[in-house]
């Protein structure tokens, strides 16, 4: 429900006043307005479990301290956030939290970024009273293809099992036993089957979840974040891309808040785009191909190459994916339109994909591009929308193209038939790849010209809902990568 | 025994055959529910039971006339009234007893209290080690509906009203009502958020009335006798009669129905006929495993009222006496009673999930001769910090009110055993 619609009353924070929508959440109001009330369970995407006790604070004429993530924002409430009393509530629910904690953070890939390590630094009670054995419990436990499992870690937060209750409704989590023996799991360990399954390392405060794709990879504060979308499909979840500076390397996508698009989450499937950009899987540097072999060639001679075809070229065609963004396809389509004079520009996109439907009912679509109406878009405004493949093949029985530039998707996996498809072209006398992704680097090819993934650029890409989102560009991952204009030789 | 007193409870429990509904007819029993379904609106039962003082009898005293009254008038609504029948409060036996012997009375009680609140359908959620009080309840519910006092119609009249037994899983937290709910709905037993309150958004998220067994239990008779009758007893602030169970070394444990305000000097050395071999008073527990223990000697100036415990800096809860004798260590009893709260924790939040386990460590630290001088500033600490509205329900409270009070009064116990690595009473 939009706040906005909401009546505004006044409230004191900490002394200040404050306007809050009337009978919001007390604790998100309070976060809303920089007060930095301590929680675990608390997330404004879940519900509410009043499970971590950590949010007290005093409200003005309340006998005794309340939790304000189960409290509501009333006309002239009064909130105090860090009275004595708070403070010394805030300093024992860490304590407890963390004495039966393993205390494991070196080897805790949650280190740097976890709710336990921030409120120590800043409620800790720093000597730890508690001398007793600590409660010993199940680790390392794989609870599906994403995720592992560590309940000793865990602190029973609950936003896990509300996640998977809430939000893909799949239910595959829960809290067995019973008091300080309560342990996370699935039952009988049986893999979380569901496409969002990542969702809950992100909500974990803790290292209770992590990541198999992320552990063990990278110590978060070696990690640089940018905004970005995310590339998997027209949906274009908002997200934040974490990367190396020094390494040049992306480390992960999680994603970021989005009431319109995505809420607080993003799939599985989606956030793994990122592995696409990697070194291993990029065509590294311009590849010709000489006897039938590929062979790699400098970026001059590779230039000289794409002149000597565009001007012997007559019969040029031209195919686009949409995974390219509103910018680089216009530079295409101006380019072609304008210098090489061709009208011969085919686009991928299957109309029927572009229906609204999701393909499992929460945020992955059909149509695994992330750029299809802004791809269509610019297509109209050279009134080429309707040159799709269909229409491609048509013309290939009777136009006598030589040449076929193809800008291959930046992901395999958004078009998986792509390479095969392109077969029906194998008369075409020279052809060209301008791409990413290694698995497109096939003798089919005349000549291979590397470009820029998702994360190495800026850009802007038109979601389903016609929405433009911009991407920003995290690091270069491949050195002789090169813009679409440099490609183009614009 | 010196103090006579009236038995509104336990009027007829010496009858033979007062489980059969013919029986307790003829005692004159459902006359009172015959009374209200044809004579009385519901608010004439609701301020009837208001007026007598009738509070719950499960622990928290919470006055019953009122707790009904906040239950909305709509009658759209689907109400529920559930009967807490899980008692498994240590140190207390009564409720088994009205649902093993005079069923019909808690049935008569549901029924009255179902039709002032609005309520067509009723559940006793009996804790699930007492299966005779399960097949007693189902045979009474049986004879009631071959005899038009439940299903449709009762006694010719609009009034209809089902109630179901529900058999719990033994679980402790399950007696505490929001956990009762939650249980009840098939979800495991977590007490859950108030506000909303049950009487707003309970069972199901409809409004909803929980009353322990023999709150419900005490209506027919007062509303028979009406609520000057029932005043009679008791003091002016804790009226009627109260089950007490009385356990320990006493030479006549037992369940006993005495009025509220009764001496417990009286209950332990008259009714309960003393210490087994006239052993010395050390301690009791009053009001079941999580009241404060008082020493002796507060022990034997307090009445068994409401207001007379709370001042004596304990509770009634749910009137289990538990005598402690001089050759009881306390640091091994404290020890038992700490296990038993770790174990019923539910989990659910932190305070109580860490503190319950973490106090129970240390207590055994130190009756395991491992005990550290700072550890009974520790317990205190943490007793501290997980009491006065820290955690979801009320166990917390529960769970470190024994520890705390017992470590506060018998200091030198615990002083004795970490310096001295053994029992002052050489048991251990």
């Amino acid at each position: 429900m939009s706040t906005d619609s909401k009546e505004k009353v006044k409230i004191i924070i900490d002394g200040k006043e404050v306007l809050a929508p009337k009978g919001e959440n007390l604790l998100k109001v309070l976060l809303e307005n920089k007060a930095a009330v301590p929680h675990y369970c608390y997330h404004p995407g879940l519900s509410i479990a009043g499970a971590c006790r950590m949010c007290f604070v005093e409200v003005e004429g309340q006998p005794r301290p309340l939790i304000s993530c189960n409290a509501t924002v009333s006309e002239g409430m009064a909130v105090k956030t860090t009275t004595e009393k708070v403070k010394e509530i805030q300093k024992w629910n860490l304590a407890f939290h963390l004495i039966n904690h393993p205390l494991d953070c070196p080897i805790c890939d949650q280190a740097g970024e976890c709710g336990l390590q921030n409120y120590y630094m800043k409620h800790g009670k720093y000597n730890s009273d508690m001398q007793e054995n600590k409660v010993l419990k199940r680790k390392v436990i794989s609870i599906g293809d994403h995720i592992m499992l560590d309940t000793e870690r865990c602190i029973l937060c609950s936003r896990c099992v509300r996640f998977f209750d809430e939000v893909p409704k799949t239910s595959e989590m829960a809290i067995f036993n019973r008091g300080d023996r309560s342990e996370i799991g699935t039952f009988q360990d049986k893999a979380l089957n569901n496409n969002y399954t990542l969702n809950s390392v992100d909500i974990c405060p803790v290292g209770a979840l992590t990541s198999k794709d992320f552990r063990f990879k990278k110590r978060v504060w070696f990690l640089k974040d940018v905004d970005s979308v995310c590339p998997g499909c027209s949906t274009g979840c908002n997200v934040t891309v974490s990367f190396d500076p020094i390494e040049k390397r992306t480390y992960r996508m999680r994603p970021r808040l989005n009431e319109e698009v995505n809420s607080y989450w993003m799939c599985d499937y989606g956030r793994l785009r990122y592995k696409q950009t990697e070194p291993e899987n990029r065509i590294l540097a311009p590849l010709k191909k000489v006897k039938g072999n590929l062979l790699p060639i400098d970026w001059k001679n590779a230039h000289t190459e794409w002149k000597e075809i565009l001007k012997e070229s007559s019969e040029l065609a031209v195919l686009v994916t949409p995974q390219y963004t509103s910018e680089e396809l216009e530079a295409v389509y101006h380019f072609f339109t304008q210098t090489v004079k061709t009208q011969a520009i085919f686009h991928t996109i299957e109309a029927q994909k572009l229906s609204d439907a999701v393909i499992d009912e929460l945020l992955l679509r059909q149509d695994k591009n992330p750029n299809s109406q802004g791809l269509l878009s610019i297509a109209k405004k050279y009134n080429l929308e309707n040159q799709d493949l269909f229409y491609f093949e048509q013309q290939l029985k009777t136009k006598s193209w030589k040449t076929l530039v193809v800008f291959a998707p930046q992901d395999p996996q958004s078009i998986p038939n792509f390479l095969s498809w392109l077969e029906k072209g194998q008369n075409i006398s020279k052809k060209i790849l301008i791409g990413t992704h290694i698995s497109h680097a096939t003798p089919f090819f005349d000549l291979i010209l590397p470009t820029l993934t998702f994360v190495e650029k800026n850009g802007t890409f038109v979601n389903f809902k016609n929405m433009e989102q911009k991407i920003n560009a995290a690091t270069r991952s491949v050195e002789e990568a090169k813009p679409i204009a440099e490609v183009l030789c614009l | 025994m010196t103090h006579v007193s009236m038995k509104i409870l336990f009027e007829h429990l010496e009858v033979p055959q007062i489980h059969t509904l013919s029986t307790y007819r003829e005692k004159g029993g459902y006359q009172a529910l015959e009374k209200v379904l044809k004579q009385m609106k519901p608010e004439e039962v609701i301020s009837v039971v208001s007026d007598s003082g009738l509070r719950g009898r499960g622990g928290a005293g919470f006055p019953a006339g009122k707790k009904w009254s906040f239950v909305p008038k709509d009658p759209l609504k689907t109400k529920y009234l559930l009967c807490n029948g899980d008692e498994s409060e240590p140190g207390t036996f009564k409720d088994r007893i009205l649902m093993e012997q005079i069923p019909h009375l808690v049935l008569e009680g549901i029924l009255i209290a179902a039709y002032a609140v609005d309520c067509h359908k009723a559940y006793i959620y009996v804790r699930g080690e007492y299966t005779e009080s399960i097949a007693t309840l189902e045979k009474a519910i049986e004879e009631c509906h071959a005899h038009h006092l439940l299903g449709e119609a009762i006694l010719g009249t609009k009034f209809n009203l089902d109630i179901y037994v529900f058999r719990g899983a033994g679980a402790y937290i399950c007696g505490e009502e929001t956990g009762l709910i939650s249980s009840l709905e098939g979800i495991k037993g977590w007490p859950k958020l108030k506000p909303p309150f049950p009487a707003l958004a309970g069972f199901n998220r409809q409004p909803t009335v929980v009353n322990n067994v023999e709150t419900l239990a005490s209506v027919p008779w007062i509303i028979q006798n009406g609520a000057a009758a029932y005043k009679k007893n008791g003091t002016e602030k804790s009226p009627g009669t109260k089950l007490f169970c009385l356990s320990g070394p006493v030479k006549n444990p037992g369940t006993y129905e005495l009025p509220l305000g009764f001496p417990l000097k009286d209950l332990i050395y008259e009714v309960g006929g003393g210490l087994i071999n006239n052993a010395k008073l050390k301690a009791v527990i009053p009001g079941g495993a999580s009241a404060h223990v008082l020493t002796a000697e507060e022990a034997l100036k307090v009445n068994l009222d409401y207001e007379s415990l709370a001042a004596a800096g304990s509770m009634l809860g749910s009137g289990g006496v538990m005598v402690i004798s001089e050759s009881q260590c306390m640091v091994d009893l404290l020890s038992v009673i700490a296990h038993f709260f770790k174990h019923e924790s539910c989990g659910q939040c932190t305070p109580c999930r860490e503190g319950t386990g973490w106090l129970e460590k240390i207590i055994l630290s130190i009756l395991h001769k491992r005990g550290r001088e700072e550890d009974i500033d520790l317990i205190l600490n943490i007793t501290r910090n997980m009491q006065g509205g820290r955690t979801v329900c009320a166990l917390a409270d529960a769970a470190a009110w024994p520890v705390e009070s017992f470590v506060k009064k018998f200091r030198s116990e615990f002083e004795h055993h970490i310096k001295h690595k053994r029992c002052h009473l050489n048991v251990h």
